[in-house]
């Protein structure tokens, strides 16, 4: 097993290298025409991309990826179609702006992202909406947008698994 | 040239009545693999009581801008709440259990195939 900080983007050969492949691609995106990045408007301090789930106490505002992947009948299914949902979530109410200049990166980042270095992947369409205020016992100071991407995978790590001739 | 122009009619008419059925039928199944996921509740299970799965409802069929839609959902906030995920407040910890996503997932194959049967039973009903 690699560490995930030992993995060299981009990869598809496993689920975490997809999971890194992307957040390295969200992390490096810097918007036009100031070159704002996840970076510069939340901090470098400290690790705001997370996956899955954020990690107990995380500062805010945080983001986190979220993969629904689902390998239907045809071509054999090696071709995968996922769902990539990213939340942005920030507390007090006041990060609403920050969050959602977050979103806007997300947006840039991921609309029309392909990604041919290692099997293949790219996106589709895409949603986006701002998360109703929720009530107890859920926190209602925070604040969230989220969105989803349709992505197409031809993952390494599925074509890696043809028997051998 | 009458005659024809009612033929038209009736096929644009019977096309949509087709989508509409078609829909109808796919989100039946969605539905179901949604009830599935809900029936054990969202955490231990001990205090199911079926409020969740008993409101899991499919809308009327809709057109958008991209062609018919339907939607499945439930009136009850908190189903959200889980969906989602949250900072529980009373736990002080990040909880998320999602069921309806991962279930609209997992049925694309079946509802599609649903969809396509009852649009072509419907297409060629005498």
């Amino acid at each position: 097993m690699t560490a995930p900080s030992q993995i060299v983007t981009p990869d598809t050969s496993s689920t975490e290298a997809i999971y890194a492949t992307l957040r390295a691609a969200l992390i490096a995106y810097e918007r036009p025409p100031n070159g704002t990045t996840i970076r510069s408007l939340c901090g470098s301090d400290t690790n705001r991309v997370h996956v899955w789930a954020p990690p107990p106490s995380t500062p805010f505002p945080y983001l986190c990826l979220r993969l629904t992947r689902a390998s239907g009948g045809a071509y054999n299914g090696y071709r995968e179609t996922a769902q990539l949902e990213i939340q942005c979530i920030g507390r007090p109410e006041s990060q609403l702006p920050l969050v959602q200049a977050c979103m806007d990166i997300v947006d840039g980042a991921f609309l029309g992202y392909a990604e041919p270095g290692s099997g293949l992947m790219f996106s589709r369409e895409r949603t986006r909406d701002t998360i109703p205020r929720f009530t107890e016992p859920a926190d209602a100071n925070a604040v969230g947008e989220l969105s989803r991407f349709s992505f197409v995978f031809w993952p390494r790590v599925l074509t890696d698994l043809r028997p051998n001739p | 040239m009458k005659a024809e122009w009612t033929k038209l009619v009736d096929y644009k008419e019977r096309n949509r009545r087709a989508q509409e059925n078609g829909l109808i039928a796919a989100a039946q199944v969605v539905k179901n693999e949604v009830k599935r996921g809900l029936a054990g509740g969202y955490t231990s299970g001990n205090f199911v009581k079926g409020i969740v799965l008993n409101s899991v409802t499919a809308g009327d069929v809709e057109e958008t801008a991209l062609g018919f839609a339907i939607r499945i959902g439930t009136n009850l906030m908190y189903a959200l709440f889980w969906e989602l995920g949250h900072h529980n407040i009373f736990t002080r910890k990040y909880e998320r259990v999602e069921i309806w996503q991962p279930a609209a997932v997992s049925s694309a194959d079946d509802a599609s195939k649903a969809y396509s049967r009852v649009f072509i039973r419907t297409m060629t009903a005498a």
